[in-house]
């Protein structure tokens, strides 16, 4: 048999299995049937919870909470649950996400169907954007009335195969620039799913599991066999062990260098190459450009009236393009001032006498639009 | 054009930077020719500045064009005076010591090359970053704004909008006034002219470092460690921000590594590296508020231990007590009368006398502090490397004259640590504002610790195989 025969062979025995592999789907399994004793788990303000062998049977007249410590190691994003509830029930499923306060947990509401034999239900937490399959606790609350015997719980997730490769994708998937990176970049990170991968900026902190931690263990692996080869061999690896440092630590400045690239990179793509009224600054939108051609209206003034949809960041913002003249609140003295830049305030129009109306009343003296820039940011100058 | 008014608006800085440092040295040089010149840049950006303070406050200046210029010209006046009269005695060239490099292997030149354009793009990156609009809150609030405030109003003004607290109007202003001269030059605010400052103040902790490693080892460590520096990313985006940690970082580099070299040196070489300390020592307390709180009260222990321990005759003793006091002082008892006169706060981002009236422990900080080190992509693996070789080293790190650097950065680091975790303070912590601009001033100090530890520990194995 040739290498090449070899070769083909092992190939095609590879590729008939893959779909298989990537495929298996990854299970971790509560089971409460038969149990000796309840480990792991807490009630509160549930009127009786006993251990029987066909589950864990709670029943209750006042609202109680049933919940369990949970250490998921692997991405979730179906939770089965089967059941016998003879009077059916309804609660609440929560979680508390890593980094949440302890008093704070997300929450879904739950039904339990009326049987007397088994049923199961199926929370799809796929849809469900705040669901961590990190989370440290996960339970029920249940109405009072319900009765329920809990029988077992199966966390389901992408197998094997999508837990090396979406972890490497998510790796050199890049966040943008943010008033945070100033203080924190958030670094390489892991995800397990597609849909874990395209919702992992999307929310503070990201969906993701860092990947220093993997390359501490891939670092301290490796420290480990230099000690114990040392003492087998009587040799130093200690050269190969940084040489190993060496590539990680390339890796990672390749990583975070072009994270930095890419912030540079849209800075031209959105804000140099654009003319003015096209210009986006990173996340503030069209506020920026907005704001550099509302400034020179206020050249020799000392104040001017700002309205904007939100305070921080258009406020300070403004007052630095604008500066020296200083910006002032439209509920605030106004008397004598005669330029009004409104953003994103599609709420704030000139009625027929030219004054502009919020909410049904005047708030200014009459005047004219000198700059309109977009629909709700405009200057206003009174006459 | 605008750009052309930088290295015309820098050049008084540059040059009583250098005249200064090149006096301080007298007949001992102590500094690559190179190296005096961007050390003078950056310490010369603190004098100059704080020249034009004094003379506002005392009333004889203000912010405006002439007489910021005129209080350069007759700073550079003086300095370039005491030059001409001491030209004899300055005029001695030294031959500095500097470790013998190896022959270039082929592999070294390309990964040399690779990383060189490797870094010229992250500056680029860097650059074009700074030239956008002001972005970041102190940019808005602090930094630039009062420097507009200086330009616009050609005075010392302290709060930018009467009663409202604007701006941190207890900062020193260094760095405004600075970027309010370069705006006088311009005839008008440029956003990119006055910002370039900060790329430039993060070239000079890159070239810094790598002459102070230059001293103590080959041309291939000096360039690996300042690629160590290069590539911390959280210390690239502070040298593409406008913010004034990065700038404090070199004077504290400054400080810090003069005081290591002088210990370790003999005679006249090591007064002269002492009192180029003392002089940047000085300049810290002028340049972010942290200096005074954080950066040196473990100076002057580490001060102190040298004279006990450092093995200095008695008049090097006085000399330095003497250097040390005189320039220190200089700066930090006009400026604490100032801010005592105007009821301004000391600390930082909080006033730390309000810090102590809440004393409490606060759960989380410990382990906000523990993500920001260790699992976010901030210092890339720098602490691992970091705290991995003080272990394995650790006879090197605290038994030989690493100790000034290594005391140093523990004493700044653990020294904190209590202030978040049991203060009002643990805001900053807990929400990743304040601590990780704590690190950055330390991150040149830690990289040049980080990689005489690692040539030591790769040269003793290679010597052993």
């Amino acid at each position: 048999m040739t290498i090449r025969s070899v070769f083909i062979t092992v190939l095609t025995a590879t590729s008939l299995m893959a779909p298989g592999v990537c495929s298996a789907a990854k299970t971790t399994t509560w089971n409460l049937m038969n149990l000796q004793k309840l480990e792991g788990w807490n009630t509160a303000n549930l009127t009786t919870v006993n251990l029987i062998p066909q589950g864990l049977a709670v029943s209750t007249q006042t609202q109680g909470q049933l919940v369990r410590i949970s250490d998921l190691r692997h991405n979730v994003d179906k939770i089965s649950i089967n059941y016998i509830s003879p009077t059916g029930a309804n609660g609440l499923f929560f979680w508390r996400a890593p980094g949440m306060e302890d008093e704070s947990v997300f929450q879904i509401p739950i039904s339990f169907t009326q049987s007397s034999t088994q049923q199961k239900v199926i929370l799809d937490m796929g849809d469900v954007s705040e669901w961590d399959a990190r989370s440290d606790r996960i339970g029920f609350v249940l109405d009072g009335g319900s009765q329920l015997i809990l029988q077992e719980m199966s966390f389901t997730g992408p197998g094997f195969i999508d837990s090396i490769v979406y972890p490497l994708k998510t790796m050199f998937k890049l966040d943008e620039i943010h008033a945070y990176s100033i203080n924190f970049l958030w670094g390489p990170l892991m995800t397990y799913s597609q849909e874990q991968l395209d919702s992992l900026y999307t929310q503070v902190p990201p969906n993701g599991d860092s990947w220093n931690k993997a390359l501490y263990y891939i670092l301290a692996f490796a420290l480990v066999l230099v000690i114990v080869l040392k003492k087998l061999k009587r040799k130093s690896f200690i050269t190969a062990f940084f040489m190993l440092f060496a590539a990680l630590w390339i890796c990672y400045d390749l990583r975070m260098g072009v994270e930095v690239i890419s912030f540079a990179k849209t800075d031209i793509r959105t804000w140099w190459s654009k003319s003015i009224e096209l210009k986006d600054f990173r996340d503030r939108s069209s506020f920026t450009a907005f704001a550099q051609t509302a400034a020179p209206f206020t050249q020799g003034k000392d104040h001017y009236v700002f309205v904007a949809s939100h305070g921080w960041p258009f406020w300070g913002s403004m007052k630095y393009e604008a500066y020296p003249a200083l910006p002032v609140a439209y509920d605030k003295d106004t008397e004598g001032i005669d330029t009004w830049i409104i953003y994103n305030r599609n709420d704030i129009k000139p009625n027929e006498e030219g004054r502009l109306m919020l909410d049904g009343k005047a708030i200014s003296p009459p005047g004219d639009i000198m700059m309109q820039f977009e629909p709700g940011a405009f200057v206003f100058v009174t006459r | 054009m605008s750009f052309l008014w930088l290295p015309i608006g820098l050049l008084p800085s540059i040059l009583s930077g250098w005249l200064l440092l090149r006096l301080v040295e007298g007949k001992s040089p102590v500094l690559f020719r190179w190296e005096r010149w961007i050390a003078g840049f950056v310490l010369g950006c603190v004098l100059t500045t704080y020249l034009i303070f004094l003379t506002e406050v005392i009333g004889i200046g203000s912010f405006s064009f002439l007489s910021m210029l005129l209080t350069q010209l007759v700073l550079f006046g003086v300095l370039g005076g005491l030059y001409w009269k001491n030209r004899s005695k300055l005029t001695a060239n030294c031959q500095l010591p500097t470790a013998n490099s190896s022959p270039w292997k082929p592999w070294q030149k390309i990964v040399t090359g690779i990383l060189g354009v490797w870094i010229l793009l992250k500056l680029i990156s860097g650059f074009i970053l700074l030239m956008g609009p002001a972005y970041y809150d102190d940019t808005i609030s602090n930094w630039n704004i009062r420097a507009k405030a200086f330009y616009h109003h050609q005075e010392l003004i302290l709060e930018l909008e009467p009663n409202s607290g604007t701006g941190i109007s207890s900062y020193p202003q260094a760095i405004p006034i600075q970027k309010a001269w370069l705006a006088h030059l311009n005839g008008g605010w440029h956003e990119g002219l006055v910002n370039s400052l900060h790329i430039l103040w993060y070239l000079a902790g890159l070239s810094l470092v790598f002459f102070a490693l230059r001293r103590l080892m080959d041309l291939q460590w000096s360039l690996m460690g300042t690629y160590i520096l290069a590539s911390i990313p959280l210390y690239l985006m502070h040298g593409s921000s406008v913010y004034g940690d990065c700038f404090l970082s070199v004077i504290v580099f400054l400080t810090l590594s003069w005081l290591f070299f002088a210990t370790r040196s003999k005679e006249s070489n090591r007064m002269s590296y002492i009192k180029l300390s003392a002089i940047a020592a000085g300049l810290l307390v002028y340049t972010k508020s942290e200096a005074m709180l954080l950066h040196l009260p473990p100076l002057a222990v580490l001060v102190i231990g040298l004279l006990i321990l450092g093995g200095l005759t008695a008049s090097q003793k006085r000399s330095t007590i003497a250097w040390y006091c005189i320039s220190v002082c200089a700066v930090l008892i006009p400026w604490t009368l100032f801010k005592l006169v105007n009821n301004l706060g000391f600390g930082n981002a909080k006033d730390v006398s309000g810090i102590t009236s809440d004393i409490e422990w606060h759960a989380g900080v410990l382990r906000a502090i523990g993500l920001n080190t260790f699992l976010e992509g901030n210092w890339a693996l720098l602490p691992a490397l970091f705290f991995g070789l003080l272990i394995f080293k650790w006879k090197s790190a605290f038994r030989t004259h690493l100790i000034i650097l290594t005391g140093f950065t523990l004493m700044v680091i653990l020294g904190q640590l209590p202030i978040y975790m049991f203060t009002g303070l643990h805001v900053e912590a807990l929400n990743q504002t304040g601590y990780a601009r704590g690190i950055i001033h330390l991150i040149p100090v830690v990289v040049v610790i980080t990689t005489i530890l690692l040539k030591d520990i790769l040269e003793k194995n290679k010597a052993r195989d």
